[in-house]
């Protein structure tokens, strides 16, 4: 049996990221179908973290993201599809905080809101979202790196090949970024 | 013994290596630090983002498959705003789709065509304004310019005519057109333009051997502004010239003379001559250009009398306009 045919005939479920992504250049809608049943709910919490939870550009920039994933499935080269995804998603919501005033608006809002005085009176709720407004409040040079490491879960190489920085350059963002959280979580003022 | 970098922190929380670790153990600065990231980092990592729904993803599968494909996208997203369009997007509603090819050529053709009407059109634009600079711009307003202006030439009869103080042929001005500078002259001319030649006056220079004034012959537009030695008075509109009669009246060797004698800065010698004039033809202008000389030679008070004599005695009068607005200058300026 000829590698390509038993390549086809394995259950997509079941099979690896490579060889979904060599069935969908191939023009298989069944392996395109199962990359966006794989992924989808990864790269929905990924832009959403980078966005902010309550974004309405999300749906949208998750729907760019498989649609420019699907044209450039070819140039693929990796083991796992979800850094890549990542890597699309990321530059897909670049393109869109350029175009977007309000983004900045939304930030600077999240920004200025003041910090719970005291740590007994929050409820769980309550510092979840605290936290959100402070990661949306934080740089995109600084959010970035820190939704890749601590919230995505991608190692240091992982994240800094998808950045395209050095991996020196990822944790020393990665830890500016802890210690402003950790700053503004404390009720401090950067 | 040297604490840990802000690198090596942030990468122990995820990546923990056994020489941080076990430099976490005996340092306690660093093991607190390290211990105040891993609370952050598990904070952040608490944050959990909500999921699609099932039928939302279903909806958004067919949208990236439709966006694929280059259909339309199904209805219940065609509301929804999309992040980036293609130029080609609009294809999509060429239906069918091998018509695609044809609307998409007669979308080239279109611009190419509207391209070259365009290029037409600034081709065109930069002829009309290549004529455009050729002409000259008008002048918004008229400001008073000197502009040389052929006078035709006042000759004197052929028979001199016997007087006191004349006794010399020079003081007969030679044959042919003057041109006279008109410092306060506002004309009809723009700047640089040269008034053009009536054809009474070309007569006159090429016929006329002798002078023949007939009533308000010599009102030369020109000659009766360069005439007004005082700036500032207001000009009657320029008048045209007049046909000359071919007969010529008694008195128009006399008045020549004091026309000379006026043109020639001879003030004096001009009133006296202007003065000789009797002859009802002729008087009215003599008066007037009499006045004119005293005005000039400076004498106020005769050329108000001799003007106020003027407006008495030919009420009606062409020059009555510019006697009137002399006389109010002399009056102005003579006033203390």
């Amino acid at each position: 049996m000829k590698p390509s045919l038993q390549m086809a005939m394995l259950p997509l479920a079941t099979v690896d990221d490579a060889v979904l992504a060599q069935r969908a250049v191939a023009g298989d809608r069944l392996a395109l179908t199962e990359i966006f049943r794989r992924y989808v709910d990864s790269v929905h919490q990924f832009v959403a973290r980078l966005r902010g939870m309550d974004s309405d550009a999300v749906p949208d920039i998750v729907q760019q993201t498989f649609i420019a994933a699907f044209a450039a499935i070819a140039t693929f080269r990796g083991d796992t599809l979800r850094p890549w995804l990542f890597g699309v998603a990321l530059n897909k919501s670049r393109m869109y905080v350029r175009s977007e005033v309000r983004r900045k608006r939304t930030i600077t809002a999240a920004a200025a809101e003041p910090p719970l005085a005291n740590e007994s009176e929050l409820s769980a709720r309550q510092r979840l979202e605290q936290v959100q407004h402070h990661i949306a409040a934080l740089k995109p040079i600084h959010r970035e790196p820190l939704v890749l490491i601590d919230m995505e879960g991608l190692s240091g190489n992982q994240a800094a090949a998808l950045l395209g920085i050095p991996a020196g350059t990822l944790w020393r963002r990665v830890f500016e970024a802890r210690q402003q959280l950790r700053v503004r979580l404390a009720g401090g003022d950067l | 013994m040297k604490c840990l970098a802000s690198t090596q922190l942030a990468q122990a929380v995820t990546e923990m290596s056994d020489e941080v670790s076990l430099h976490l153990s005996s340092c306690a600065v660093c093991r607190c630090e390290f211990d105040a990231m891993v609370q952050v980092a598990q904070a952040v990592h608490s944050v959990v983002a909500p999921s699609l729904s099932a039928p939302r993803r279903d909806l958004m599968l067919r949208a990236v498959f439709a966006e694929i494909d280059g259909e339309s996208a199904p209805a219940e997203l065609a509301a929804a705003p999309q992040l980036t369009r293609r130029w080609t997007a609009w294809l999509r509603f060429v239906r069918p789709a091998s018509w695609r090819v044809p609307a998409f050529a007669a979308l080239a053709l279109l611009l190419v065509g509207g391209v070259w009407w365009l290029q037409q059109r600034g081709r065109h634009d930069a002829v009309s304004s290549s004529e455009l600079a050729v002409r000259p711009a008008p002048v918004p307003a008229l400001v008073p310019v000197p502009v040389p202006v052929p006078v035709p030439a006042l000759v004197p009869v052929p028979v001199p005519v016997p007087r006191a103080g004349s006794n010399s042929p020079n003081n007969v001005p030679s044959e042919g057109a003057t041109a006279v500078n008109m410092p306060s002259a506002v004309g009809r001319g723009n700047p640089g333009e040269q008034l053009p030649k009536s054809p009474s006056l070309k007569a006159v220079d090429q016929r006329a051997p002798t002078f023949a004034p007939s009533q308000h012959a010599n009102r030369s537009p020109v000659v009766e502004q360069e005439s007004l030695p005082l700036s500032g008075v207001p000009s009657p509109a320029p008048e045209a010239a007049p046909e000359p009669s071919p007969a010529p009246a008694p008195s128009a060797p006399t008045f020549a003379d004091g026309w000379t004698q006026f043109t020639r800065g001879n003030y004096g010698e001009a009133i006296a001559v202007f003065d000789a004039v009797r002859e009802p033809a002729t008087r009215e202008d003599a008066m007037y250009w009499a006045a004119v000389a005293a005005a000039r030679a400076n004498l106020s008070s005769q050329a108000s009398s001799r003007l106020n004599a003027f407006l008495a005695q030919f009420p009606d009068s062409p020059r009555r306009a510019s006697a009137q607005a002399l006389l109010q200058k002399l009056v102005t300026t003579s006033a203390p």
